[in-house]
């Protein structure tokens, strides 16, 4: 009996980079972050003038971390294995290094290079994924001989759109460790999470009314939009005693992890409604045969064939 | 819906914030606001758009070993997909030739996708293809939305038909319509049968004129009968005809059997009828031409291997609509069933011409054990269940039936000759009123 193709699929192997030249991109990103990720793991040791025997296991284990993410870019068999241990022995390098932070202080500068360390390490290990996506997409298109597979549309929308969804996300962390500067102020605390979830109120509502559920629009609305307002006007009686404000651990790094629990706390009740409500139906449309219509439907298409030349336009690999 | 790494940046994010409280570190807790922030960010970025398909295939009836091009054209009507992963679900018996069903793809606003694959199906069956699974992606696989396209095609797979010469297979009871099968009787026929005295109203053409001047008596040539031959053929489809593996078993090579069989006789111009038991009793009445083989195949095509019919009962229930005197070709593993000794008894007491096809559930089980554990074909238990078998063989054999054992190994035209010979056989034996 015939081998499955899968069987015979993992008989080749094939160089996927020279005929997705895109796929290098990623690679040569990738690595760069990995680096970036794997220096900014061990550089606050260093920077804050304390003792190098004291940041020596931080630096080891931060040089391990990133060799380990660029082996992981380069040696595709143990991808799988580095993209597991890279960012673990990363996490571990920033862990060990000697504590440079002090309870009742925050400075910028250590936030700075906190949120550039987290940016670099979130992009390294997004990157070796992404590689590892594109590889095996590749791979297969050229083993099925799939002409005029574009793979550079898909690794372009992951470099732009993934770059603009990481400044979204970079701009949701900075506001919820903003909100560390708000919470030194019990009025302002309410006030911020009123407005905030009038605003959620109103956007989600719309999502749901977009999608012709004006019903089901209407009562997000009213529910999260009451809570907003009792928020606000609770603010405008409250005492403001300032007695958290200047407390130690808002004062530090405990202050981030409240700020964070409170905010996505809020933020998952408000979502656990808006999936109960939201009308969540994809629109399809089943067009039945006809070699006219499917003429039509791909006027304007690509067409994935299997003649006998290579995906990408390149030579043999 | 979350992805297994949507999972894990929550639990990272959440297990991050303690590790950071615990190191006192700034780092670690911006990080756990990040992986946190990403899932809360990434959950509005997957979206499926309006999507327009069709799917056209080459053909929707093939025989084992055919080839199917399958075409899947997909219009996006909506927004930019973003990764848009779209998969034409096929059973898992049906092997890609070329092409792919699998595809990450972004598409643009009115960008339209044609996949096209092709697929082989070795193994007999009636198949959906699709539905059509469409798995939309945020940029960074946190969060995933699936929707599956309820479009659906059938394709039935025939057992492949081998060409046979001929077999010596036909009914002692003709009918009356001319056919193809010599029944051994003078009649209206083609070839030269016997020589017999004249008697007044033979046509003067059939005088033989060389032997009237040889003997000085008036003899006539007398044609054999060519007539039409009423077939049955009988499918065992129980459940134990499923033993061995998805390619081997006896249910597979005794679709080939059948089908081979009924193209022949078809060919033949014979009547032919099938009956297929196993969790339900399916018959197809005698019929001849194209149109009977296609419906016959399609009934190969959709037999599975489920129930437990006795066939003493199926027997009992079937013979009253079987052509009477007839040969009944039964394909059977014979395993599991008490009854099929007083089945073919009471053939064989209506006087039907009883062939048993039985390819043997033993060797396509050691056929499949054989490659899990070694010497197997050794085993007590293989030894005593072959014994078994052998004096089951006999037995029906001592009710005349002509029995043709089926080792898997044999192909299948050695097998129906052998059949045939046996038949042959048991005719002679049973004109000669010996049944031994």
């Amino acid at each position: 009996m015939a081998m499955v193709q899968d069987d015979l699929d993992a008989k080749v192997t094939v160089n996927v980079e020279t005929v997705f030249r895109e796929i290098m991109l990623v690679k040569v990103f990738g690595t760069l972050f990995m680096a970036l990720a794997g220096v900014l793991a061990f550089l606050p040791a260093l920077l804050g003038g304390g003792d190098f025997v004291k940041a020596l296991p931080s630096m080891v284990l931060g040089v391990v971390g990133m060799l380990m993410g660029i082996i992981g870019f380069f040696v595709r068999p143990m991808r799988r294995w580095m993209l597991l241990l890279a960012p673990a022995v990363l996490i571990a390098a920033v862990a060990v290094r000697p504590l440079t932070s002090q309870v009742g202080s925050l400075n910028a500068s250590e936030l700075l290079l906190g949120l550039a360390f987290a940016v670099f390490w979130f992009l390294g290990l997004e990157y070796l994924h992404a590689l590892m996506r594109f590889v095996e997409v590749g791979e297969m298109a050229i083993k099925r001989k799939l002409t005029n597979f574009n793979l550079s549309g898909v690794v372009k929308h992951f470099l732009s759109y993934g770059f603009m969804t990481l400044g979204l996300i970079v701009m949701v962390s900075l506001g919820v460790i903003g909100l560390l500067w708000l919470m030194r102020s019990a009025q302002m605390t309410l006030f911020g999470f009123g407005v905030m979830l009038i605003a959620l109120g109103v956007v989600g509502s719309l999502f749901i009314m977009m999608s012709k559920d004006y019903l089901k629009g209407a009562i997000y609305l009213l529910a999260v939009l009451l809570s907003g307002i009792a928020l606000v006007v609770f603010g405008l009686f409250v005492e403001d005693t300032e007695l958290f404000a200047r407390s130690a651990e808002l004062n530090s790094v405990y202050g981030i992890a409240v700020a964070s629990a409170v905010f996505f706390t809020l933020f998952g009740l408000v979502l656990t409604v808006y999936y109960a409500i939201a009308a969540t139906v994809a629109k399809v449309e089943k067009v039945e045969y006809s070699r006219e219509k499917m003429k039509e439907m791909l006027a304007s298409g690509q067409v994935l064939d299997f003649e006998q030349t290579q995906p990408g336009g390149g030579s043999s690999p | 819906m979350w992805t297994k790494k949507g999972w894990l940046y929550l639990s990272m994010g959440v297990v991050l914030t303690f590790v950071g409280l615990v190191f006192r570190s700034t780092a670690l807790l911006v990080l756990s606001v990040l992986l946190l922030s990403t899932i809360l960010v990434t959950q509005f970025f997957s979206r499926l758009g309006k999507i327009a398909s069709m799917r056209e295939m080459s053909s929707e009836k093939i025989f084992e070993d055919g080839i199917i091009t399958v075409d899947l054209a997909l219009v996006n009507k909506g927004g930019r997909t973003g990764f848009l992963e779209i998969r034409d679900s096929l059973p898992k018996q049906i092997q890609i030739e070329e092409g792919t069903n699998y595809l990450i793809i972004d598409l643009r606003p009115n960008e339209s996708l044609r996949m096209r694959y092709r697929v082989k199906a070795p193994i007999r069956g009636i198949y959906e293809f699709g539905p059509v699974t469409l798995r939309a992606q945020d940029v960074f696989n946190v969060f995933y939305k699936e929707l599956q396209l309820e479009l659906v095609d059938n394709v039935t797979v025939f057992p492949i038909v081998y060409d046979i010469k001929d077999l010596p297979i036909r009914s002692r009871t003709p009918k009356l319509f001319p056919g193809a099968s010599k029944v051994k009787q003078p009649g209206p026929g083609s070839e030269f049968f016997l020589i017999r005295n004249y008697v007044p109203g033979d046509p003067f053409k059939n005088i033989n004129w060389k032997a009237y001047a040889r003997t000085g008596d008036l003899l006539v040539n007398e044609k054999e009968r060519e007539a039409v031959s009423d077939i049955v053929i009988m499918l065992d489809a129980r459940a134990t005809s499923g033993t061995g593996t998805l390619g081997h078993n006896a249910l597979i090579y005794g679709s080939r059997a059948a089908a081979t069989l009924t193209n022949f006789f078809i060919k033949r111009r014979d009547s032919v009828a099938l009956i297929v038991f196993g969790e339900k009793l399916l018959s197809i009445k005698p019929s001849q031409g194209t149109k009977q083989l296609y419906e016959i195949l399609t009934a190969l095509a959709g037999a599975e291997p489920n129930g437990n019919l006795p066939m003493k009962g199926v027997a009992e229930v079937s013979s009253p609509y079987m052509p009477r005197r007839s040969p009944v070709i039964l394909i059977s593993n014979l395993d599991g069933d008490p009854s099929v000794i007083d089945a073919i008894s009471f053939l064989r007491t209506l006087e039907f011409d009883v062939v048993l096809l039985t390819p043997s559930s033993i060797e396509f089980e050691l056929m499949s054990r054989k490659r899990l554990e070694a010497g197997v074909e050794r085993s007590l238990e293989y030894e005593v269940l072959r014994l078994e078998r052998d004096i089951l063989v006999q037995d029906l054999r001592g009710y005349g039936a002509s029995v043709v054992e089926w080792d898997p190994k044999v192909p299948l035209l050695a097998i129906l000759l052998s059949a045939a010979q046996s038949f042959g056989r048991s005719e002679f034996d049973h004109r000669g009123g010996d049944w031994s």
